[in-house]
């Protein structure tokens, strides 16, 4: 077969095919114009079967237009399937609103959220996570942080007992004592978790809520770097406008010890309901490690220095969410960690 | 500590004000927690802006005034001619009292509502004006605030005073806190008269010196019991406590001045006229004076005379020797006692008293003179008395001050920052310390501040009234730390993202629950019991975190919120006896959906059931890239038996599921079926690989044929894919169910399956040449090992 007749013969084989798809309207049409031409015994097969008794010279050219032909072709006879389809479906006009199906969405819990969020903080800042247990010996609960049996500062918290010596731990600062039992400094560590008060719920208090405790022990560690840390960490968690205040305060296992307050988040410092027109909120107690607790870490309270912190992660979210009801984080309704 | 500002006024020589001064009490550690206002010309009085005036129909005179009044806006109707909006003014809110006994209502005038009145000076009785409403013009005022009469109010400072100053629990303590940030001296505000001795000593033996280190003590005859003045009356009244008698009151008031309780008794009643200090010992019971029969124990100290207890040391007299109407002499105590004896006995029997709060705390021991004889002083004043005795003072063991060297350079050190040597000098002697030297600084701590016994509380001292505001933040230029990660928290963090990427919402639930809760899932765990619980309800820490969750399912059902899945992490608790409980981390999810949930409008989306359980931990797998992972029944406490299974992975056991069985439901008030999991956190991390091995994907594509056949309905499917694969020539690579019926053409206890299967060659394209031979022998082997036949 001369070339100019494979090659015209090709073209006319294409016009064919187009004229044909123009004309299609259905799937059963579409399906008889695939049989026909790309078929296992169609147009384009039958010029592929000629293509061995063609001129060597012609083969070539007359190949890779016939491979061009087929390709082109199959995905034609596909894109309109598709499109008829969608048709006779009704897919290509959907109606926006009707909804779509979607996959469930779950949610963190907002504690899990905040807490997330002053670890990644304290983390950029160079502190490790810690864990302790959530029953805790006397012993690190309270006598190796400077509260030994009978001490006043027993009865600032109400603990709730397993045993004599067995509590339920009333802070996450016990976790400081493992620590420093365990490393030399430098120690730079938080350590978030649960703790227990033995306090009748209400609208602030809850029985079970979760702390962040910080510590920092190395030498040259002073007051000073306290306030630094507190101020970083309270302006990115709340914004670059924070201000901080302390105030002295008493716990036995700092000293000096503090009260820190952050600009009402609320008024930004103006003043309000929630600061009690103070223009400032409470967030927690920080202070300089008392030697007291390093002599019962066994680290050398010459060399150095250190400052503990800790924080309500009930009491941040609530300041960051305006949430009025501690007992909201436990009750677990859907519709309100929906929100978060 | 409740302290009415005009007591503390007569200890300083500059004028205070009320918030100035708590303000700087805060800032100084005794934090003002409230600021009551009493006395005064008027209450109910509070700042307002008016934001409108408008006429009152029918009345010339009157006009109807919008005023911000800080808790909202009200209306008010006023007749000044002064009134016009924008100024500030006081404004009577309803239920104010004013000179004259007038009080305040909502009323109604010429048809406009009023909710208060806009004073004049005159009505507030602050002056003679009366031409016009008083009209304030201090822009720092704020609508809402308290609109307070400056002359006549006083202000009752209520300090929340933290336990290490127990020097601060008197006038006097505080005082001299707010003399020092005044920067002015202390006025003692009268001088003792001293009262010449008349009579013997008082017969006084300490027989227990570890208990009571000193009893200092008087007689007064010729008493005359009644009621004490009326300053007396307002100032222990502000301070919290109940007017009795003179000689009480007067007690009482020197304990609120100085800090150091004291004690009367009818010095008749005293068997031998003598006082006894010494351990209950064998003395088994007592009557205190508020009339309770007191269990003792032998280490609780007792004030005995010659032959009886009579009183509590330090905590509360007995009924056998009270001061009453008809007392005539009086024997006054003022001891120091050991805080620790104190506080047992306190903590023991369950009794405090305003002596106890200090005694326990520490008062000081150098005291007990001073504070009898400024006592005995205004008794002779004011109840006739004379004394019968000379001050007879007891020490049984002296309690020395205490001298510390303080360092400059460990102040800079701690605090990070430079203190001048002036102002260290000015606090420490300020607060009543004698200062010696500089470097270091000798510092003799008087024995008022038991809470002062080394160089850090000195510090502590400076700063505080240096103040922690002055002290810049600054980061120190310690270098880098080692970074420690935290496996198992990433892990935990890892997994919440997991599950709730997966749909399910996150609950945290009390980890304190009741008896029963510990017994609902799972084999039974001793459970660490609550010694000293709240409820019954908290009484047990959770054994397992199923019992929360149906907990969750049931609040929110009963709240018509359906279609739930919710997950929770958290520890768990084993009783251990003696020691720590065993805590293990957690992870527990349910699938709970009302059958009234209609699903979705397009297909209908299957149920939740327990396949969806099973799925969800199939993906946790999936997603963990868990290795050698299999489900096996086996039968637990709280499943519906048959549903019941464990989850494996790495060839161990991680958790179990299944579908909560309805008496367990019943149990827990869910009316819906509720399908769960829990896992234990640490198995999961031990399995879970370092990192996924990863290798190359398949140069060539996968041969796919389905498969339908009919087998037994009890014949497991799985069993049946085990034979596919292993009977595929090792290029089968996947045997996935895409179809599983059973019904009307498919003959009774039979069931038809459908596989899509996928043969790969990693080293060809594979063909129906190659496929044919390996689908006619799984066919063949099908057929004779689970009878099934091939379905066309
Ligand atoms: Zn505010």
């Amino acid at each position: 077969m001369a070339s100019e007749n494979l090659t015209g013969e090709i073209r006319k084989i294409d016009e064919a095919f187009q004229s044909r798809l123009a004309e299609a309207k259905d799937a059963p049409s579409l399906e008889r114009i695939r049989t026909d031409f790309l078929g296992r015994k169609g147009h384009i097969a039958r010029l592929f079967e000629t293509l061995g008794e063609a001129d060597p010279a012609v083969r070539r050219e007359a190949g890779r237009l016939l491979n061009e032909l087929k390709n082109r072709a199959q995905s034609a006879v596909l894109g309109e399937a598709a499109r008829v389809s969608a048709k006779e479906s009704g897919e290509d006009r959907p109606d926006l609103t009707l909804p779509g199906y979607a996959p469930p969405v779950g949610r963190l819990h907002p504690l899990t959220i905040v807490m997330r969020r002053v670890k990644s903080c304290f983390q950029k800042l160079g502190f490790a996570v810690a864990q302790g247990p959530e029953v805790e010996s006397d012993y690190y609960n309270f006598e190796a942080l400077n509260i030994p049996p009978g001490h006043p500062a027993r009865d600032m918290q109400d603990t709730l007992y397993v045993s004599d010596r067995v509590v339920l731990r009333t802070h996450t600062s016990p976790v400081q004592i493992r620590v420093m039992e365990n490393q030399k400094p430098p120690v730079r560590i938080i350590a978030p978790g649960r703790v227990y008060r033995r306090d009748t719920p209400d609208a602030s208090h809850s029985p079970v809520f979760h702390q962040v405790e910080g510590l920092c022990v190395d030498e040259g560690v002073s007051f000073a770097d306290l306030k630094a840390v507190i101020l970083a960490f309270a302006r990115e968690m709340f914004g670059s406008d924070m201000t901080i205040r302390f105030r002295p305060s008493f716990f036995p296992f700092t000293e000096p010890s503090a009260e820190y307050d952050f600009t009402c988040v609320i008024c930004r410092g103006k003043g309000c309901r929630v600061c009690k027109n103070t223009g400032w909120v409470e967030i927690s107690g920080a202070g300089m490690v008392n030697p007291e607790v390093f002599r019962f870490a066994g680290i050398d309270s010459e060399r150095y220095t250190g400052y503990a912190f800790g924080m309500g992660v009930e009491r941040l979210t609530m300041l960051l969410y305006e949430v009025q009801d501690i007992r909201a984080f436990y009750e677990n309704d859907l519709r309100f960690l929906g929100q978060f | 500590m409740k302290i009415p500002l005009a007591w503390l006024q007569d200890w300083i020589p500059v004028p205070l004000d009320a918030h100035e001064t708590a303000r700087r009490l805060t800032l100084a550690g005794l934090e003002v927690e409230s600021i009551d206002i009493v006395g005064g010309r008027f209450r109910g009085v509070v700042i307002g802006r008016i934001l409108s005036v408008g006429p009152v129909p029918g009345a010339d005179k009157l006009r109807l005034c919008r005023v911000d009044a800080g808790s909202g806006e009200i209306p008010v109707v006023c007749g000044a001619p002064n009134v016009r909006d924008g100024i500030l003014v006081p404004v009577a809110l309803e239920g104010a009292e004013l000179p004259g006994n007038m009080k305040i209502r909502r009323t109604v005038i010429r048809n406009a509502e009023s909710a208060g009145m806009i004073c004049s000076a005159r009505e507030l009785g602050l002056g003679d004006d009366h031409s016009g409403i008083l009209v304030l013009d201090d822009p720092s005022l704020r609508p809402g605030d308290a609109f307070t009469d400056r002359e006549g109010n006083d202000f009752i400072f209520d300090i929340n005073v933290t336990p290490n100053r127990p020097d601060c629990l008197c006038v006097r303590g505080i005082a001299r806190e707010v003399a020092l940030l005044h920067g002015c001296a202390l006025r003692s505000p009268e001088t003792v008269k001293p009262v010449d001795a008349a009579g013997g000593p008082v017969d006084i033996r300490i027989e227990d010196p570890d208990g009571c280190s000193r009893y200092t003590a008087r007689r007064l005859k010729d008493i005359r019991i009644g009621p004490s003045p009326e300053w007396i009356r307002k100032r222990i009244e502000a301070a919290g406590m109940h007017a009795i008698n003179n000689i009480v009151d007067i007690t009482n008031y020197v304990m609120l001045e100085t800090g150091q309780p004291l004690h009367a008794f009818d010095a008749d009643l005293l068997d031998g006229g003598r006082i006894i200090v010494r351990r209950a010992g064998e003395i088994r019971q007592f009557t205190t004076l508020d009339g309770q029969e007191r269990r003792l124990s032998a280490e609780d100290l007792l004030i005995c005379d010659g032959a009886r207890p009579v009183a509590l040391a330090g905590i509360m007299g007995g009924r056998n020797s009270e001061v009453s109407e008809g007392t005539r002499r009086i024997l006054l105590e003022s001891a120091h006692f050991d805080p620790m004896t104190i506080r047992r006995t306190v903590k023991r029997i369950g009794i405090s008293s305003e002596a106890s709060i200090r005694m326990e705390k520490g008062v000081d021991p150098s005291g007990t003179r001073d504070a009898l004889e400024r006592a005995i002083a205004i008794m002779v004043e004011l109840s006739g008395g004379c004394p019968d005795s000379g001050v007879t003072d007891v020490v049984a063991r002296p309690i020395r001050p205490v001298r510390i060297s303080l360092r400059p350079q460990r102040i800079r050190r701690v605090l990070g920052a430079e203190i001048p040597h002036a102002d260290i000098l000015r606090i420490l002697s300020g607060l009543g310390m004698t200062v010696e030297g500089t470097d270091p600084v000798e510092v003799t701590v008087p024995t008022r501040r038991p809470d002062v016994t080394g160089e850090i509380d000195l510090i502590e001292e400076v700063v505080r009234h240096f103040g922690y505001d002055r002290i810049e933040p600054s980061a120190s230029t310690t270098g880098p730390t080692a970074v420690h990660s935290n496996r198992e928290d990433e892990f935990i963090e890892r997994l919440r993202d997991i599950l709730s990427g997966m749909g399910f919402t996150e609950v945290f639930n009390n980890s304190m629950v009741d008896r029963q809760s510990t017994d609902l899932f799972f084999a039974p765990v001793p459970a660490v019991p609550v010694r000293n619980p709240l409820s019954p309800e908290t009484a047990f820490l959770r054994t397992a975190l199923m019992p929360g969750l149906m907990e969750s399912v049931r609040w929110n059902q009963n709240r018509s919120v359906f279609d739930l899945r919710l997950f929770e992490i958290g520890r768990v608790f084993e009783h251990r006896g003696e020691g720590l409980p065993e805590e293990r981390v957690r992870v527990a999810g349910v699938i709970s959906e009302s059958a009234r949930q209609k699903g979705y409008w397009k297909s209908r989306s299957p149920r939740p059931d327990w396949y969806a359980v099973k799925g969800t931990l199939e993906a946790l797998a999936e997603a963990l890239h868990l290795k050698e992972t299999a489900f096996r029944p086996s039968p637990g406490r709280g499943w519906v038996p048959g549903t019941a299974a464990v989850f494996e992975a790495g060839g161990k056991r991680i958790g179990s599921f299944g579908e909560a069985d309805p008496s367990v439901r019943a149990a827990c008030d869910v009316s819906e079926r509720v399908f769960g999991f829990e896992l234990d956190g640490s198995a999961l991390l031990e399995c879970l690989p370092q990192s996924p091995v990863v290798r190359p994907v398949p140069r060539y594509p996968a041969v796919r044929r389905d498969l339908a056949l009919v087998v037994d309905a009890g014949v497991p499917v799985g069993s049946i894919q085990q034979t596919l694969l292993l009977n595929g020539g090792g290029l089968l690579v996947s045997a996935d169910l895409f179809d599983l019926y059973q019904g009307k053409q498919i003959p009774a206890g039979r069931k038809s399956l459908a596989f899509t299967l996928a043969f790969l060659s990693p080293e060809r394209t594979l063909t129906d040449a190659d496929v044919d031979p390996l689908m006619n022998g799984i066919i063949r082997c099908l057929e004779s090992v689970h009878g099934a036949s091939l379905r066309s």
